[in-house]
């Protein structure tokens, strides 16, 4: 089944979402890989949910699904029905603030710390791989978000020796590669938040560099920069 | 060389005139601001086209790595054990 971005696909496994809304690019979803990444769909409205137009289906959350748990595709959305949806990821995602002339970082949020937090490292998930370890995640949804969800939109980091490029970009340690094709939401109590890897932090220009590869990963549009000098 | 580009630009604005409406453009619309929409236009679509083949290449080499695949379907397990999915 060819999987293509802006399709909405049944997924058996899930309990409470109704399916997915693919949203990396074609080229990935084509590849012989075995993950993507989309929007939770919902029937209900709710926090972090955006009403997808004329249908009444709300858009949740980023999840990095296996391919092969994808069935039917439901619903192809038109421009005009991906629209929001894309216009509320990148604000969650801190795009054009990033990506802004200068690149401002999103607003740091006051009170106790119980989320993971934007721009910081962790070990997310259960144990995989052998030997078996947690994966490190960099969050890349902004505190606001974080805290209201209680959870985080995180992207693997990884050191493979392999080469990075376009969605999979190095960082300024020149090891470090982002996946930003796999964006994925972690509740908080699945992200390890006093156990930290090292380093635990990305400054702004690296995640300047990680909010590009989103864009494009994602296929979300251009915007006018809000940023003033 | 000078020769070769008036004959092209003579073939272009030739191709511009017919086909003005099903371009989309206005009926006053001058020609230069219409060769330069298109160049603009044709200009962004082969970049991008260059970009889809770059991130395929990319794709591919990047599909047998093991420290993604050790980690598949993880955050998804965990998504559904925690009530989000």
């Amino acid at each position: 089944m060819a999987i293509r971005r802006g399709t909405i696909y049944r997924i058996p496994a899930f309990k409470v979402a109704n399916g997915l809304l693919v949203l990396t690019n074609d080229e990935w979803n084509d590849a012989p890989t075995q993950e993507l990444s989309g929007a939770l769909v919902f029937s209900d409205a709710g926090a972090g949910r955006t009403l997808v137009p004329d249908l009444a289906l709300y858009a949740g959350p980023l999840l990095q699904v296996v391919k092969a748990e994808l069935k039917d595709a439901i619903v192809e959305l038109a421009p005009a029905q991906l629209a929001p949806i894309e216009e509320a990821i990148t604000e969650i995602l801190a795009l054009d603030d990033l990506l802004g002339q200068p690149p401002r970082a999103p607003a740091v949020q006051p009170g106790v710390i119980d989320y993971p937090r934007w721009s910081n490292i962790y070990y997310a998930g259960g144990r995989v791989g052998r030997p078996p370890e947690r994966k490190r995640y960099l969050v890349v949804s902004h505190d606001q978000y974080n805290r209201a969800m209680g959870g985080a939109v995180c992207v693997r980091t990884t050191t493979s020796e392999r080469r990075g490029g376009p969605t999979l970009p190095v960082l300024r340690d020149g090891v470090t590669k982002a996946v930003c094709v796999m964006p994925t939401f972690f509740s908080s109590h699945s992200v390890g938040l006093r156990e930290r890897p090292q380093p635990s932090q990305v400054y702004t220009p690296d995640m300047r560099t990680v909010a590009a590869a989103l864009r494009e990963a994602l296929v979300l549009p251009e915007r006018h920069s809000p940023s003033s000098p | 060389m000078p020769g070769r580009q008036v004959r092209l630009e003579e073939t272009v604005v030739a191709a511009v005139h017919q086909n003005r409406a099903a371009l989309g453009f206005a009926p006053d619309a001058p020609d230069g601001v219409i060769l330069s929409e298109l160049a603009r236009e044709a200009i962004q679509a082969r970049l991008e086209a260059h970009r889809r083949k770059e991130r395929a290449a990319l794709y591919s080499s990047w599909a047998q790595e093991r420290d993604l695949s050790d980690g598949a379907g993880e955050a998804m397990r965990s998504a559904i054990q925690d009530g989000i999915a």
